[in-house]
C-alpha cells in the first residue's frame, strides 16, 4: 500500500508539473491543428489516405486507422523529446537530494516516473483522438463511430507509448545519454526500430518481430500491403489524389487474436529496460554522477577536448572576440560566439576543418560531401546557444549586462550567426564566385538554421526542439536527393528556387519574431 | 546518537571531500562551521545518504547509516543548500509529494507543517509566486514532515529575513531539545544561539569539536581591540585575523586575534563565537602557533 501511495504521488507530481506547463496547452493547440492539416477538405485535391492516386472515403476506420498510424510515428519520436526531462527536473531543482534521503526505493521512483510518461503521453494522444473525431464531424462522408476510433488507437499507440516512456527513463538514468548525446542516439534508435520492423516483416506471418514491433508497422504493412500491391503506392496524411475516380472504402484494421499477443508483447517488451534504469541510476548522488558525466568523455572525445580547448582559447576565438573589447551588442555577439567554441571544442575543430576542405576539395565533393557534414555539425554546435543561460541558470548575471537583457534575441541571433558564418564562409565565397546561385543557397541555408536554431532554443528553453526537428528535416533532405523542390536545401542538389529561399527565409523570420514576442512577454 | 568513524570521502580528482572525520554526538544541535570547500556539505550528504563514503563508518543508534542507508532515511529529514522547488505545484501539494515520498500517511500533518511555518494562509498558492524566505519555510516543513530523529540543515537560513531567522533558530533549538539536528551554516551567529556542538571544519579535517563555551574558553585571552591609523591597516591584516574593523575619527578600531598584545595600548576583551572560530582557523589548537 504504501509503495502504491509513492508510485501514486511521483506519477501524479510529474503529470500536474507538466500539465500546469504552458508549453503543454501549446503542444495540444499543435496537435489539434496537425488534425486539421492532415484530414484536409478533399474538394482542395488532398486527403488522409491516398492509394495509388486514389483516395479512402472518410468513414471513421480511415480516419481512425490513418491518424492512429500517425499519432503512432509521431509520438515514437516526437514523444521522447517531450518527456525526457523529468529526472533532469529533480536534479536542476535540487529537489533529487530531497528525493535521495527518503525511504523511497529507486525502483518506485523510476516506475512513477515511467507511469507518468506514459500517462502524458496517453493524454495527448487522447487529446489527437478527440481532434481527429472532431474532424470526422467536420468532414466526414460517413457517421462517426467512436468505438472504431478509440480501438484503432488502442491497437496503434499503447506499444509506442510504452517505449518511448522507458526509453526515456533509462537515457536520463544513464548519466552519458541524459543530454545532447542521447537526444541523437534516440533519433537513430527510432529509425533503426522503424526500419527493423518493416524489414524482419513477412507479410501475413506473426513473426518474433511482431513482438517488438513499437510503431505498428508490421500491422500497417499488413493492412496495407495488399492494397499496395492493388492499387498501387500509399500516402498518409494530406496527400494529392486523382479527384477524377472515386474514393474506396476502407475497412480498416481486422484486429483479431492474431495480433492481440503481438500488441500486447509489443506493449510490455520495453518495462524490462527499466531493470537496467534501476542499476544505472544514480540517485542524485553528484559524484556517480559527474563520475559517468566524466566516463562519457573518456576515450578519444575527451582526449582531442581537452588537447583542443587551449587551442581554442588561445586562437580562433580571439580572432572573433578582437583585442580590444568594449560594451556593444556587437562584441557581446562575437563573446558569445567564442564562448560556443570554447565550449565545445570539438565544434571548433570541425569549423577549423570546414575552411580548408571548403576551399581545397572539387565542387562535387563540397556540394554533396562536405556540405551536409557542416550543416549537421553547425546544427549540433547551435542547437544549445539561445537556451544556455536558462539551463546554466545565468540570465540574471547576463540581465546585468548592458543592452543584452533587451537585445537577447538578436544578440543569440548574432551570436548563431557568427558561428555559421565560421562555418560557411569559405563555401560561400568559392561557389558565389562560380555560381553566385549556390553561394546563396548555401548562405539561405546557415540564416535559416541559425535563425530556427536561435528562435527554437528562446521557445522552449532546451536545445531538444530544435535538435529533433533539424533531425528529421535533415534527413529528409538527404533522403530526398534533390527531387523535392522545398526540400532541395543549402545549395547541396544546385542552387535553391527562388521561392524556396523565399520560404526559407519566411519560415525562419516567422519564428523569430515568435520568439521575439514571447521573449518581450518574459520580460514583463 | 551518531557516531562516525574514519570517515574519508575522496574524489575522482583526488582530492578529499572529507578526509579522516570522527566524532559522537549524543544529541542537541550539532552546528558545522568551516570556509567554502572545508567538506560541511559532503559530510552532509554522506549522512543524509545522498552520497556514499570513500571510507569509514556512521552509526545513528543501533542503524549503520553507509551499510543500510534506508533505515535511516524513515527517520531522516534534510533539507540541501540551495534547494528549489517544483514551481507549478501548490505550497500543499509540494508537502504532500514529499510526505508520500517519506511514507507519512497523515492528511493533516500536511496542514499542521504548513501552520508551523507561517504559509498556511498561502497553502494553495503556487509555489512559484513565492519569495525566497517562504521557499526556504517550505523547505524546512518538508524536512520535518515526518517528524525525524535527525534533522540534516544546510545552509537553512540563507534568504531568510531577521525575523524569520529568529523564528527558526528557536524551532531549532526546540528541536534539538530531543532528537539530533546537524546545522551548517557561514553564519556564526546562528550557531551561537543554536548549537550546542560546534564541529569546525577546514580542508575536510576536523580541526575542533567542542562546546561553545570550551571554544569560548580556549579563545579567552586571545582576542583583543585597538585603535590605529588606517595607513596600518594592511600590515595589520597580514599579521593577525581581524574579526572587526570599524572606521572611527581617531583612526581605525580593530578587534583582532592574537595569542598576546599586538601592538602596545592593545586592550584584551572578552571573545565571541566568531572570534573563537577565527582563532581555530589561523592557530595551531595546540602549540598555538600561526598556521
Amino acid at each position: 500500500m504504501q509503495s502504491l501511495r509513492r508510485i501514486w504521488a511521483v506519477l501524479w507530481t510529474d503529470c500536474v508539473l507538466r500539465f500546469r506547463k504552458t508549453s503543454t496547452l501549446v503542444t495540444f493547440l499543435l496537435l489539434c491543428f496537425f488534425a486539421y492539416i492532415w484530414v484536409p477538405d478533399p474538394s482542395g485535391g488532398t486527403a488522409l489516405l491516398v492509394v495509388g492516386g486514389q483516395r479512402a472515403l472518410y468513414n471513421s476506420e480511415a480516419v481512425a486507422f490513418a491518424t492512429a498510424l500517425l499519432c503512432s510515428m509521431f509520438t515514437g519520436l516526437f514523444g521522447f523529446y517531450l518527456v525526457s526531462q523529468s529526472i533532469e527536473l529533480d536534479i536542476r531543482t535540487r529537489c533529487g537530494a530531497i528525493i535521495a534521503s527518503t525511504p523511497t526505493p529507486t525502483r518506485q521512483y523510476l516506475l512513477g516516473k515511467c507511469l507518468g510518461n506514459m500517462v502524458f503521453l496517453g493524454t495527448l494522444a487522447l487529446g489527437f483522438l478527440l481532434s481527429c473525431m472532431a474532424m470526422q464531424l467536420v468532414r466526414g462522408e460517413a457517421s462517426l463511430e467512436p468505438g472504431t476510433f478509440l480501438r484503432q488507437y488502442f491497437i496503434f499507440l499503447p506499444p509506442a507509448i510504452s517505449f518511448v516512456s522507458v526509453v526515456a527513463i533509462l537515457f536520463e538514468s544513464i548519466p552519458r545519454l541524459a543530454g545532447k548525446l542521447g537526444d541523437v542516439c534516440y533519433f537513430f534508435l527510432w529509425m533503426l526500430v522503424l526500419t527493423a520492423g518493416v524489414a524482419a516483416h513477412e507479410s501475413g506471418a506473426v513473426t518474433a518481430s511482431s513482438y517488438l514491433d513499437f510503431t505498428g508497422v508490421t500491422l500497417i504493412a499488413d493492412t496495407l500491403g495488399p492494397l499496395e500491391a492493388d492499387k498501387g503506392s500509399v500516402s498518409i496524411g494530406a496527400a494529392p489524389f486523382d479527384q477524377l475516380r472515386p474514393p474506396f472504402v476502407f475497412e480498416g484494421i481486422e484486429f483479431g487474436p492474431k495480433w492481440l499477443a503481438p500488441r500486447l508483447g509489443s506493449f510490455l517488451a520495453p518495462f524490462p529496460l527499466l531493470l537496467l534504469a534501476i542499476a544505472f541510476f544514480h540517485r542524485f548522488d553528484p559524484t556517480r554522477s559527474r563520475i559517468a558525466a566524466r566516463r562519457h568523455r573518456v576515450g578519444i572525445t575527451r582526449r582531442l577536448n581537452s588537447l583542443l580547448k587551449p587551442l581554442f582559447a588561445l586562437g580562433l576565438p580571439r580572432l572573433l572576440t578582437g583585442a580590444n573589447q568594449r560594451a556593444t551588442l556587437f562584441g557581446a555577439m562575437r563573446a558569445d560566439a567564442s564562448l560556443t567554441l570554447l565550449n565545445n571544442p570539438m565544434g571548433g575543430l570541425a569549423m577549423a576543418l570546414a575552411i580548408p576542405a571548403s576551399l581545397l576539395v572539387p565542387t562535387r565533393v563540397l556540394l554533396g560531401g562536405v556540405l551536409p557534414l557542416v550543416f549537421a555539425a553547425l546544427a549540433m554546435l547551435l542547437a544549445g546557444v539561445s537556451s544556455r543561460e536558462h539551463r546554466n541558470g545565468t540570465q540574471t548575471l547576463i540581465s546585468s549586462a548592458p543592452g543584452l537583457r533587451e537585445h537577447f534575441v538578436w544578440w543569440k541571433l548574432g551570436s548563431a550567426v557568427l558561428v555559421g558564418l565560421g562555418f560557411t564562409m569559405m563555401a560561400i565565397g568559392r561557389l558565389g564566385l562560380t555560381s553566385p546561385g549556390e553561394g546563396l543557397s548555401v548562405l539561405v541555408g546557415m540564416l535559416f538554421t541559425a535563425t530556427s536554431a536561435t528562435a527554437l532554443g528562446i521557445l522552449t528553453n532546451t536545445p531538444k526542439a530544435f535538435l529533433v526537428l533539424f533531425l528529421v528535416f535533415w534527413y529528409a533532405v538527404l533522403n530526398s536527393g534533390g527531387q523535392i523542390p522545398w526540400l532541395s536545401f543549402g545549395g547541396l542538389y544546385g542552387p535553391m528556387a527562388g521561392w524556396v529561399q523565399a520560404l526559407y527565409l519566411g519560415l525562419g523570420a516567422t519564428l523569430l519574431l515568435l520568439a521575439f514576442l514571447v521573449h518581450r512577454r518574459r520580460l514583463l | 546518537m551518531l557516531s562516525i568513524r574514519s570517515l574519508s570521502k575522496q574524489f575522482k580528482t583526488g582530492n578529499y571531500g572529507v578526509k579522516n572525520l570522527s566524532l559522537e554526538v549524543a544529541g542537541g544541535v550539532l552546528g558545522l562551521l568551516g570556509p567554502n570547500g572545508a567538506g560541511k556539505t559532503t559530510l552532509m550528504k554522506i549522512v543524509a545518504t545522498v552520497m556514499k563514503p570513500s571510507e569509514g563508518e556512521i552509526h545513528f543508534g543501533n542503524i549503520d547509516i553507509v551499510e543500510d542507508p534506508n533505515a535511516i532515511r524513515q527517520r531522516l529529514g534534510y533539507l540541501p543548500q540551495d534547494f528549489g522547488t517544483y514551481e507549478q505545484l501548490s505550497a500543499r501539494e509540494f508537502l504532500a509529494y514529499f510526505a508520500a515520498l517519506k511514507g507519512v500517511s497523515s492528511a493533516s500533518k500536511v496542514d499542521e507543517m504548513l501552520e508551523s511555518v507561517n504559509l498556511h494562509t498561502v497553502a494553495d498558492r503556487q509555489v512559484g509566486g513565492f519569495s525566497g524566505g517562504m521557499k526556504q519555510r517550505l523547505g524546512i516543513a518538508q524536512a520535518l514532515i515526518n517528524d525525524p530523529d535527525l534533522l540534516i540543515v544546510d545552509e537553512p537560513t540563507a534568504g531568510l529575513d531577521p525575523e524569520e531567522r529568529v523564528r527558526f533558530r528557536n524551532l531549532l533549538t526546540d528541536f534539538g531539545r530531543t532528537k539530533l539536528v546537524i546545522l551548517s551554516t557561514h553564519i556564526v551567529s546562528d550557531i551561537e544561539s543554536t548549537a550546542t556542538r560546534i564541529a569546525i571544519l577546514k580542508e575536510g579535517s576536523l580541526i575542533a569539536f567542542e562546546t561553545p563555551e570550551a571554544l569560548l574558553r580556549l579563545t579567552d585571552g586571545w582576542v583583543w581591540e585597538v585603535t590605529v591609523p588606517s595607513s596600518r591597516l594592511d600590515e595589520l591584516r597580514k599579521k593577525f585575523p581581524i574579526s572587526r574593523s570599524q572606521g572611527r575619527p581617531d583612526g581605525v578600531h580593530l578587534r583582532l586575534v592574537a595569542p598576546e598584545a599586538p601592538l602596545p595600548g592593545a586592550a584584551q576583551t572578552v571573545p565571541t563565537p566568531e572570534d573563537a572560530y577565527l582563532r581555530c582557523m589561523n592557530f595551531d589548537l595546540r602549540t598555538g602557533d600561526r598556521i
